[in-house]
């Protein structure tokens, strides 16, 4: 909007608002035109015409015309550049359009930079780039050197024409630094460039990658997918109705196919893609016969007269009496039956659905078999039985007067075929396209050209007209063009300023600032040549600088250095008037201003501004949008049509043709997609987090605590997905604690609170020469799962790159082995226990209690080491030597830290405990020598209740339990007891539970206490069960009954207030409404990471309710009834039943184990004997056979409280 | 405090670097749902409420969240510009800037600025002056609330028409669901003597 330049030069017409475009209508910078260095010296370089259209005459008048050349002018304060219109006059470019901008960036800079360098040959190059920075504010990127690498030939050109510029001493040194002395050849290209362009392949590959492995590729959609009228691909509008067409929506889409298209304008195609599409015969509900091409009513509700194929892939509808006829061809009787059956509503198959020749289904599979069908006409032929005047590319020949009628590879494993009754149209290649007919009025088919031009000089017609009433604005193109020039530096700056003070309106308004920017400056420089004036009318001024005001404010002068700070504090463009209601004017006004600036962004722009990591470039291949409902209704009444006909006694191959078996497969696909891509309002919101989902630090802590006997000095611990960066600390700590000097390095795309050693990067992009040696290198931990583990392999992968000696990670069970890589790692050990429970939770989400959220996976991802294959025997040799192998650490249930012993106490030291217990105290101080905890237990036990008879009795059956168990570690490590120093084990394990003692009080009141405290102490936290299911109200689903339940407050009062964190959001699930819990948290569970996957192992499980059924059951397992269970369990019908309880129950295990710490809870589980898993299995929804019900996150949810309620109870019973 | 106005309002400045300025928020975020949000990339030392004026309840959209230190601040709000994050429920990603002096209600008084307030009396050339900025501040006004108003306009029928589209698409997920969970699609796949990824 700088209209400043009528009065100089009359005969140079300028152009402000501007944008060059190309004959397609593409958006292209004059740089491709000619330079025209001197007068009649230009260089050829045109290949298209290309045109200028935008304002002239202080915007009045528009003009759009053919140019052929540019050039630029130094000489004046301002680098000025000029196009040459086809008819000869020189257009000098002021301002170009908003959306113009960034395709012209570069070569402005690269003018500027010129400019600069002519004029201020002496300075250096930090003044420059700030020049450049001031000038170029308005734009999001900075200028760069980048910028001007694109033009360096013309750099050179320009330098050789100008002696100037050729002295330049800034210009010179600034080539050869800042360009790395490259020489001004443009294939000489600067290293830096080719490193992206490294970068760009290699995340290529990966995408490739991505595409190979990503077998669930639309690729065999049924459903075809080319245009309706051209029978081409390309950029396609779904209709959303039954006819499931495709369409090209706008003329340029169909371009290659001379496709009339829909003949939308890009404008009603953004505004139509907000909405479902349904075409014209969808919109009026008038379908045409497919056979005979007649318009007729298809709407079921009243006088149908075309009906729709039932086939679910098909969409093409039929008179009765057309289709009957094509169905029985030559019988006339048959026909007529069937015309009246269709025309009573029975649901038929057309004949597309079976090849014409043998009548046949098609087998997609088999390529004979696959279906070559006619677009025209409803005829199918399997590609073996193709008529031979059916010609493909290949046999086609002009000479002889074969022509091509049937192309392969545009349908998905079809071929699109016109049969022999067509006549093809050699110009278009395909048949005369008047056969598709649209009810409704008629859309006038004008030339695109025109189309789009009128289109445009209406908009800005308007644009102009507003700006016409605007008188003022006028006055303003007023300014005398030596102000602006004078001003130009000042002036960015000032703008620089304007750009940046908008206040919190965000990008809409910056880029709307921007068109402002002139004009402001202008103002300004009129007003600031004054003198001084009173402070009043400086402030008036300034505002005037602010707001675009009229000329009349020249007069008044201020001074700019104030005046910065008062603009920073208003808002701007804005104008005065005397009133306050703003009159129709203004709010014209002002919304334009609005839609100006909101047409100046677009979705794509936004798109590669927001670029997503690799690793999630696959979820934005499936557009739900695709799937459109007029599909979905369909292939589900053929769904259900075909089962109809089968049950009705038809055959198989009749219900094929109604829905065939791919389609069927479809459905099944699109429930999964469709799942995955709704799963965040499937499954609860939970925002917040990125779909992040840390590891607890207890866990870490347990993980650094076994790894870190792996570790040698130098290695170097890689955490390539390090979520809140806590591992890499912890096992700092450790591995200083003992002496090792170990480097770190974190990787993560999202910003760490702990930046320790972190790098913000997409682990994809790490490349082997950045890390050092292999054998130096341990790396893993908890990547994102992804569906179907799909990213940790993707993650596991990657890190195979760098072969590392060692790979610790927390995956999911689908994810592939590492012993089944091409480059096979060996199992050190696995743990699939460790992450049973809640052992993750969701960064930055609270609930309404502040606490932050938690989570668990259904089932428990495990927990592996894996070694390079030339070192696996040393480190199985680790391994052994800590109690670290696998079959051990199977069993080994650990839960939270030994902070929280107490209950344990009640439980002596079985000889499974020693495991986990070893764990447990590794964790706090004392590493892993299981022996020392073992004894220590034994007389931690011992000294806390020295005085419970059913301690010994459960040692003994303990004992016993153990020997039925197929791992027994321990007993081997039994030997070594106390071979650490004991003493040492002694006060750790006896302040412990002294601390308990007094601060655990509660916990161990669940076992020994007598019932009123545990009432008492079950209130208390009753109420905090109640928060943290609100807090799962994230997920939308209260369950209030439950949380009234009693059992709760047995439960409850196993949680001391300081666990509540760990513990609370169990609580309000006790018993069986754990399990319902569960539907709700599984979504939770759902282990996010960008694009959320309800993995079917993780995911949603609607078969919850039936499980839930037998929840009723669980009552039923009164105190008495455990001595039973507990007998099938262990074998040892003399243990006490609520031990017995606990252990035997996954979930009390889980959730009390800390304090059951030094029972080897884990053992017992392994151990458990099925007779254990029954009521589980009751529980169990169908899905979840297999691991599940151990590892279960769930282990609570399925096999609830219950017991432990019972326990609960029991344990007033051990007081008896 | 204690210390001199220079200070106090240096200290001010470097808080200013450090506090990211978001909005768009829902209205349900409380201090410490954001408090949690951004502790996940760094410490944050405080949240501070911007109440809105612009509405009549008021109903904060826009908040200051002080970062321990302006480079978490920095990075921070680079990061939200690249990885929407979307607060408690809100579907629509909040929005994050460097916090402005202005931003700041308690802020300290610049030092060796002065504001004295005083009448004018109509006779004084000031006069007219000051009743154009009065206007202008008015029009001011009522132009920002032309603008807010279209924004909340836009914002109501883009929410609109995400819950359109969720709708639609779950209706089609339903309908999906349904055939799977009917057992007609089992069924038919026994027929078709196929197996399905289920």
């Amino acid at each position: 909007m700088a209209y400043s330049d009528d009065e100089c030069e009359l005969a140079l017409d300028n152009v402000s608002d501007y944008e060059f475009v190309s004959d397609t209508e593409e958006l292209i910078s004059f740089v491709k035109l000619p330079v025209e260095w001197n007068k009649g010296e230009t260089r050829e370089g045109t290949r298209k015409p290309i045109f200028l259209s935008g304002k002239t005459d202080n915007g009045l008048r528009l003009i759009y015309k053919q140019v052929i050349a540019w050039k630029f002018d130094l000489s004046y304060d301002k680098p000025e550049i000029s196009v040459l219109s086809a008819e000869g006059n020189w257009i000098k470019l002021l301002k170009p359009r908003n959306l113009f901008q960034d395709t012209i960036r570069t070569i402005q800079i690269t003018v500027h930079f010129l400019h600069f360098a002519k004029w201020n040959p002496q300075r250096s190059k930090k003044a420059l780039w700030d020049h450049l920075n001031r000038s170029f504010s308005m734009f999001q990127r900075r200028p760069s050197e980048d910028d001007l690498l694109n033009h360096l030939q013309f750099i050179d050109e320009a330098v050789k024409r100008d002696e100037t510029l050729a002295n330049s001493k800034l210009l010179t040194t600034c080539l050869d630094e800042s360009l790395g002395k490259r020489t001004f050849t443009a294939d000489v290209k600067p290293s830096f460039i080719v490193d992206d362009t490294d970068d760009n392949e290699d995340l290529e590959e990966f995408d490739k990658i991505d595409e190979n492995g990503d077998d669930e590729s639309d690729e065999d959609d049924c459903f075809d997918s080319v245009c309706a009228i051209c029978d081409n691909g390309g950029n396609l509008l779904i209709c959303d109705g039954k006819c499931m067409r495709s369409f090209h929506a706008t003329v340029k889409d169909g371009e290659e196919s001379q496709c009339e298209s829909l003949g939308f304008t890009n404008e009603e195609l953004e505004e139509l893609k907000t909405v479902p599409f349904y075409c014209k015969n969808c919109e009026y509900k008038q379908h045409q016969c497919f056979a005979c091409g007649e318009l007729g009513s298809s709407d079921e509700s009243s006088d149908c007269e075309v009906f729709c194929c039932v086939n679910g892939a098909c969409g093409l509808f039929y008179h009765p009496h057309c289709v009957a006829k094509l169905l029985h061809p030559g019988d006339k009787s048959a026909v007529e039956e069937h015309r009246q059956k269709i025309a009573a509503g029975e649901q038929f198959a057309c004949p597309a659905h079976k090849c014409h020749m043998c009548k046949e289904l098609e087998v997609r599979s088999n390529p004979d078999l696959q279906f070559a069908v006619c677009r025209r006409c409803p005829r199918a032929y399997h590609k073996k039985c193709l008529p031979r005047g059916i010609a493909f590319e290949k046999d086609a020949d002009e000479d002889k007067g074969i022509i091509q009628r049937a192309w392969e590879g545009l349908i998905p494993n079809r071929v699109l075929v016109y049969c022999l009754k067509h006549e093809i149209d050699p110009d278009i290649f395909t048949p005369v396209r008047d056969h598709i007919k649209f009810p409704g009025p008629q859309r006038k088919k004008i030339k695109k050209l025109q189309l789009e031009t009128s289109k445009r000089k209406d908009l800005v017609k308007e644009r102009n007209v507003a700006l016409e009433e605007d008188d003022e604005k006028k006055y303003f193109a007023k300014p005398p063009k030596r102000a602006d020039k004078v001003s130009a530096s000042s002036k960015q700056g000032d703008l620089s300023k304007r750009v940046e003070k908008i206040p919190a309106e965000g990008p809409l308004k910056r880029q709307k600032l921007a068109t402002n920017t002139n004009s402001l400056g202008k103002s300004k420089e009129s007003t600031s040549a004054e003198g001084e004036i009173s402070l009043g009318e400086k402030l008036y001024s300034r505002f005037y600088g602010i707001d675009s005001e009229p000329v009349k404010s020249s007069t008044r002068g201020s001074l700019p250095g104030e005046r910065k700070t008062i603009q920073k504090t208003k808002s701007p463009a804005k104008r005065i008037h005397n009133s306050v209601t703003l009159d129709a004017d203004a709010r014209k006004r002002i919304l334009t201003l609005m839609k100006d600036a909101s047409s100046s962004i677009t979705l794509d722009q936004i798109k590669e501004r927001h670029k997503s990591p690799s690793t999630h470039s696959q979820y934005s291949k499936f557009y739900a949008d695709t799937v459109t409902l007029g599909k979905v209704e369909n292939a589900i009444q053929s769904v259900r049509a075909a089962l109809k006909k089968l049950d009705e006694g038809g055959t198989i191959l009749d219900a094929k043709a109604v829905c065939g078996d791919n389609l069927l497969s479809q459905v099944t696909k699109w429930k999964d997609k469709m799942g995955v891509y709704l799963s965040p309002f499937l499954h609860g919101m939970r925002y917040t987090s990125f779909g992040r989902h840390f590891t607890k630090i207890d866990k870490l802590k347990e993980i650094v605590d076994m790894l870190h006997w792996y570790v040698h000095d130098g290695d170097m611990l890689v955490d390539f997905c390090c979520g809140s960066n806590d591992f890499s600390c912890l096992m700092k700590k450790k591995v200083d604690e003992i002496g090792k000097k170990c480097s770190f390095k974190n990787y993560d795309i999202l910003q760490p609170k702990n930046d320790f050693n972190f790098e913000q990067r997409d682990w994809m992009g790490v490349r082997p020469h950045e890390l050092p040696d292999g054998s130096q290198l341990i790396m893993g931990l908890n990547p994102p799962f992804g569906y179907n583990a799909a990213l940790a392999n993707k993650f596991i992968n990657k890190a195979l790159e760098f072969k590392p000696k060692l790979i610790i990670l927390i995956v999911p069970r689908e994810t592939e082995r590492l012993d089944k890589k091409a480059y096979p790692y060996n199992l050190v050990w696995e743990d699939d226990q460790m992450f049973n429970g809640r052992t993750f939770y969701l960064p930055g989400s609270v609930d309404v209690n502040d606490k932050e959220i938690e989570d668990w996976n259904l089932i428990a991802p495990v927990l592996s080491l894996w070694s390079r294959p030339d070192l696996a025997p040393k480190h199985k040799a680790i391994a052994e030597q800590h109690g670290h192998s696998s079959g051990a650490r199977k069993n080994y249930r650990l839960e939270e830290s030994s902070k929280e012993m107490p209950v344990q106490a009640i439980h002596p030291d079985k000889p499974e405990n020693q495991e986990s217990s070893r764990e447990m105290h590794a964790e706090t101080v004392y590493s892993d020598k299981p022996e020392n905890l073992e004894s220590s237990k034994e007389m931690h036990v011992q000294t806390v209740h020295p005085d419970k008879p059913e301690n010994q009795e459960q040692e003994d059956d303990a004992m016993v339990a153990s020997s039925n168990q197929e791992s027994l570690p321990c007993d081997g490590s039994r030997g070594n007891e106390g071979d650490k120093n004991p003493a040492e084990e002694k006060n750790h394990s006896e302040p412990n539970s002294n601390k308990f003692d007094g601060k655990g009080k509660r916990k161990r009141q669940s076992i020994n206490l007598p019932p009123e405290d545990n009432l008492s102490s079950s209130k208390g936290s009753q109420l905090r069960h109640l928060s943290p299911r609100v807090a799962g109200g994230n997920s939308l689903e209260p369950y209030p009954p439950k949380l009234v339940r009693t059992p709760s407050h047995v439960h409850s009062d196993y949680h001391q207030p300081n666990r509540s964190n760990l513990h609370t959001p169990h609580q309000p699930y006790p018993e069986a409404a754990a399990y319902g819990r569960n539907e709700g948290a599984v979504g939770n569970l759902v282990r996010r990471y960008a694009a959320p996957s309800p993995n079917p192992n993780y995911g949603l499980r609607r078969e919850e309710p039936n499980s839930w059924s037998p929840r009723p059951v669980t009552p039923s397992y009164p105190g008495p009834g455990f001595p039973s269970r507990y007998g099938g369990q262990h074998n040892h019908p003399a243990v006490i039943p609520s031990y017995n309880e606990m252990n035997s129950t996954p979930s009390t295990m889980q959730r009390y184990a800390p304090r059951l710490d030094e029972l080897n809870h884990a053992r017992m589980n392994n151990n458990r004997p099925p007779p254990m898993h029954d009521p589980s299995v009751m529980y169990r929804p169908p899905g979840t056979l297999g691991p599940v019900p151990r590892g279960g996150s769930l282990g609570f949810a399925q096999r609830p409280y219950l017991p432990h309620s019972q326990h609960n109870s029991s344990s007033g019973w051990l007081n008896e | 405090m204690g210390n001199s106005p220079e200070e106090e309002y240096d200290a001010f400045l470097e808080k200013v670097k450090r506090t990211i300025y978001v909005d768009n928020l829902s209205p349900q975020v409380t201090e410490s749902v954001l408090k949690a949000a951004f502790n996940q990339f760094g410490n944050v030392s405080s949240v501070q409420f911007i109440p809105n004026y612009f509405e009549s309840k008021n109903m904060p959209q826009s908040a200051l969240v002080i970062m321990e230190n302006p480079k978490q601040a920095r990075e921070i709000i680079g990061q939200m510009e690249n990885y929407c994050l979307m607060i408690l429920g809100m579907p629509r990603p909040v929005r994050a800037q460097p916090a402005k002096v202005e931003m700041f209600d308690d802020r300290p008084r610049k030092p060796g600025r002065k504001i004295v307030c005083r009448w004018v009396d109509p006779t004084e050339p000031d006069f007219e002056v000051a009743k154009k900025i009065k206007n202008l501040v008015r029009k001011h006004a009522a132009e920002a609330s032309l603008v807010l108003e279209h924004q909340r306009g836009e914002e109501e029928k883009l929410a609109n028409q995400q819950s359109e589209t969720l709708k639609g698409h779950y209706r089609k997920y339903e309908l999906l669901d349904s055939v799977l969970d009917d057992g007609t699609a089992k069924h038919l796949e026994r027929y078709y003597n196929m197996k399905l990824t289920d």
